[in-house]
């Protein structure tokens, strides 16, 4: 369905996206190292009933989600209730305290959601996980489809496919939707952060301004913007990727240089918003990933349009049982990690890793989820001038506004290792455009 | 009717050198003393050099927090809080509130993880069976007083619980955070205070548990449970939320941070 020039000029859109400077920058073992994304041309299509069907179960999962940080850091009915054990919310290190009895602009706390989803051998899509926290990624399948409409005219002439840079939109009607008053920001650590091109090319886009921490300052419980004259001008609303943790050194880290101080007494007293909320860490724990099916019967009195990967929590007496007894065909991932770190698979364990890992299990069974290992589609990737199959991923992108909105297109991460099922980009992976035919 | 009491008049101050000159100074501070059913403060001014307006809040454990910016270079910031107190020896600090809202307090936070040692420390001296919480939290204290060596400069404020615990030597500061994360493992609400103590010296930390509806000041650095001549500051789930004066600035140079913490009897 695509034209062979579209293949033939990988090389250049990759040489074209190293210029513009498509990067991830990684940290391992306190060093920072820079990589490249690798794109490969050929995309992820998906048919448009079948991405309807998705729209409509993101929506779902994400409605429900944005009820939950609600109720959380309000009545905490669904704990009263006992849907969910009070361990894995007030244990997890997502709870932030501070953020009781604090209601964001328009109630909306997950702006931005990245849902990671796969599509199994058996056609069924499963949601991996959450990410409520300014998930990155969109960046590139936008910038990807920009120069590949340069790189073969033909093939996006002949295919009937839903635009995907409107992104650039959707982001700022859900930054507008919340802005209180004044400019709406982007606010970046920095080019040494992993998202460093993914801010310059939105803040280019949507027209928002780049910032860094020290250009934003705090006066009368109002965020400013300070300009190169030293002239302030109000901020509204503030896209951010820096952590809760960071944020603001008089609430939280006291050491944080890169955060803004007293950023969260502004926000707290709804003079900005702050895209996503603070405190968000607790709807996209893995432990509390378990429970979203749960989340979404409990608060919108629907069944789940779509399934998580079947799921064991060994806090549960039986599941431990069922996790010990089939050990080998499960993946076991720690609550605490995130970026692919603490996955570990059963099977590729050694005999001592296996008691190791059983015995730490047992210690602290709240601090683990089992999952089934999804055989789940490959996909084909071009590799030294042939065309293999690899494992891959979808992350799903919903912008909420006024009401959730689905983004008709999506970051496809693909392993470049043919053994391995871990697609995260700061384990090195690739990535693919995502078509989503509009007929 | 008559109630045992002291009266105390304090003062905190508290002051940073600044080698360079500094500017856009921002501060927190939670240096203020509240009256709850256990304290009146019955005076209390609050004096900054240079001078400057303060902003003031309550956070979300209930401490009121001063807040404020000093644009200009200055190379001295000098805070004084002076007041009176009335501390009961008799009055509880009610604690009714709804278990879940005690959340917070029973779970581990930052400083206050469990790791091998405190595990370890709580298999051997935790909860007995029938033993009523507020007894086993008076046994627990004396146990980390017998265990602990006071000990300065070898712990700091980034030590945690099990870090203390792991080198049996800190200050008082280590030792609530012990006794807290030991008190949680157990599931009794506890937490982080800090504030003043009869006489002169820096500020103090202790740890109050909630038991029988009432929060119990215990003292494990001076292995025994609060009377009437400890005056409140702040609470919350550890060092971190309770921190005296948190600020940023901008300058370079190196600052010097004095306390002097001064509480007399009153007549």
């Amino acid at each position: 369905m695509y034209e062979m020039d579209l293949l033939d000029n990988t090389e250049d859109v990759n040489r074209l996206l190293a210029r513009y400077g498509v990067k991830f920058g990684i940290y391992k073992n306190n060093t920072f190292k820079e990589q490249l994304f690798p794109f490969d041309a050929i995309p992820r299509v998906i048919q448009k009933e079948e991405f309807d069907y998705l729209e409509r179960g993101l929506k779902q999962r994400v409605m429900a989600l944005n009820i939950f940080l609600d109720d959380i850091y309000h009545d905490k009915k669904i704990v009263r209730d006992q849907v969910i054990p009070e361990d894995f919310i007030f244990a997890s290190s997502g709870y932030m305290p501070a953020c009781e009895g604090v209601t964001p602009v328009k109630k909306i706390y997950a702006h931005i959601s990245g849902i990671d989803l796969v599509k199994g051998k058996d056609g069924e899509w499963y949601i991996l996980e959450d990410n409520l926290r300014v998930p990155s990624g969109a960046s590139y399948p936008m910038i990807a489809r920009e120069l590949c409409r340069r790189s073969s005219p033909k093939t996006f002439r002949d295919n009937q496919l839903e635009d995907n840079r409107n992104y650039a939109q959707l982001l700022r009607r859900a930054m507008d939707t919340v802005n209180v008053e004044g400019h709406t920001v982007i606010l970046t650590p920095g080019r040494y952060n992993a998202a460093y091109f993914e801010h310059s090319y939105l803040a280019e886009k949507t027209g928002a301004h780049l910032v860094n921490g020290s250009e934003l300052t705090v006066e009368n419980d109002r965020l400013f913007y300070v300009d190169y004259k030293g002239k302030k001008e109000r901020v509204g609303a503030v896209y951010r990727r820096i952590s809760d943790e960071y944020l603001d050194p008089m609430h939280f880290n006291p050491e944080s240089v890169i955060g803004i101080p007293h950023i969260f007494d502004a926000y707290r007293k709804g003079n900005v918003a702050l895209l996503n909320a603070p405190g968000n860490g607790i709807a996209d724990d893995k432990g509390i990933y378990y429970f979203v099916p749960k989340m979404i019967r409990y608060y919108l009195g629907e069944e789940p349009v779509l399934s998580n990967a079947p799921t064991y929590l060994p806090f549960y007496e039986e599941d431990m049982a069922y996790v010990l007894a089939h050990f080998d065909s499960l993946v076991l991932k720690d609550v605490a990690e995130a970026g692919g770190y603490g996955v570990v698979f059963g099977s590729s364990m050694t005999k001592a890793q296996k008691a190791d890992f059983i015995a730490l299990l047992q210690r602290e069974p709240r601090r683990f989820i089992a999952q089934e290992v999804i055989d789940f589609q490959d996909l084909e990737i071009q590799d030294a001038g042939s065309v293999v199959e690899r494992k891959a991923d979808l992350r799903a992108f919903v912008l909420m506004a006024d009401e959730p909105q689905v983004w008709k297109s999506g970051l496809t991460r693909f392993s470049r290792n043919p053994d391995s099922f871990i697609v995260n980009s700061s384990q090195g992976g690739g990535f693919k455009d995502t078509w989503v035919l509009s007929h | 009717m008559m109630q045992e009491s002291r009266r105390f008049r304090f003062s905190y101050r508290m002051a940073l050198d600044f080698s360079e000159p500094v500017q856009k100074h921002q501060f927190a501070l939670r240096m203020i003393p509240q009256s709850d059913e256990r304290q009146q403060i019955t005076a209390c001014s609050v004096k900054l050099e240079p001078e400057c307006a303060l902003t003031e809040e309550t956070d979300t454990f209930g401490n009121r927090y001063v807040y404020g910016e000093i644009a200009h270079l200055h190379r001295v910031f000098c805070v004084e809080v002076c007041g009176m107190a009335e501390v009961s020896s008799t009055a509880l600090l009610l604690c009714d509130r709804p278990r879940m809202e005690l959340a917070p307090f029973r779970f581990p936070s930052q400083y206050t993880k469990a790791g091998d040692c405190l595990k370890a420390y709580h298999e051997k001296y935790g909860q007995k069976e029938d033993e009523q919480a507020y007894v086993y939290c008076v046994r627990l204290l004396h146990q980390i007083y017998q265990d602990m060596a006071y000990v300065q400069g070898v712990t700091d404020i980034h030590t945690t619980a099990e870090e203390a615990l792991a080198g049996r030597e800190g200050v008082c500061q280590d030792y609530a955070h012990i006794m807290i994360a030991l008190c949680r493992m157990a599931g009794i609400p506890s937490r982080y205070v800090v504030g003043m103590m009869q006489g002169e010296g820096c500020s103090h930390a202790w740890v109050e548990v909630c038991a029988d509806g009432a929060w119990h000041g215990m003292d494990p650095t001076n292995d025994r449970v609060t009377d009437d001549s400890y005056i409140k500051i702040s609470h919350g789930r550890d060092y971190q939320d309770c921190i005296v004066n948190r600020g940023t600035f901008l300058g370079n140079g190196t600052q010097t941070q004095t306390v002097c913490v001064r509480v007399d009897s009153d007549g």
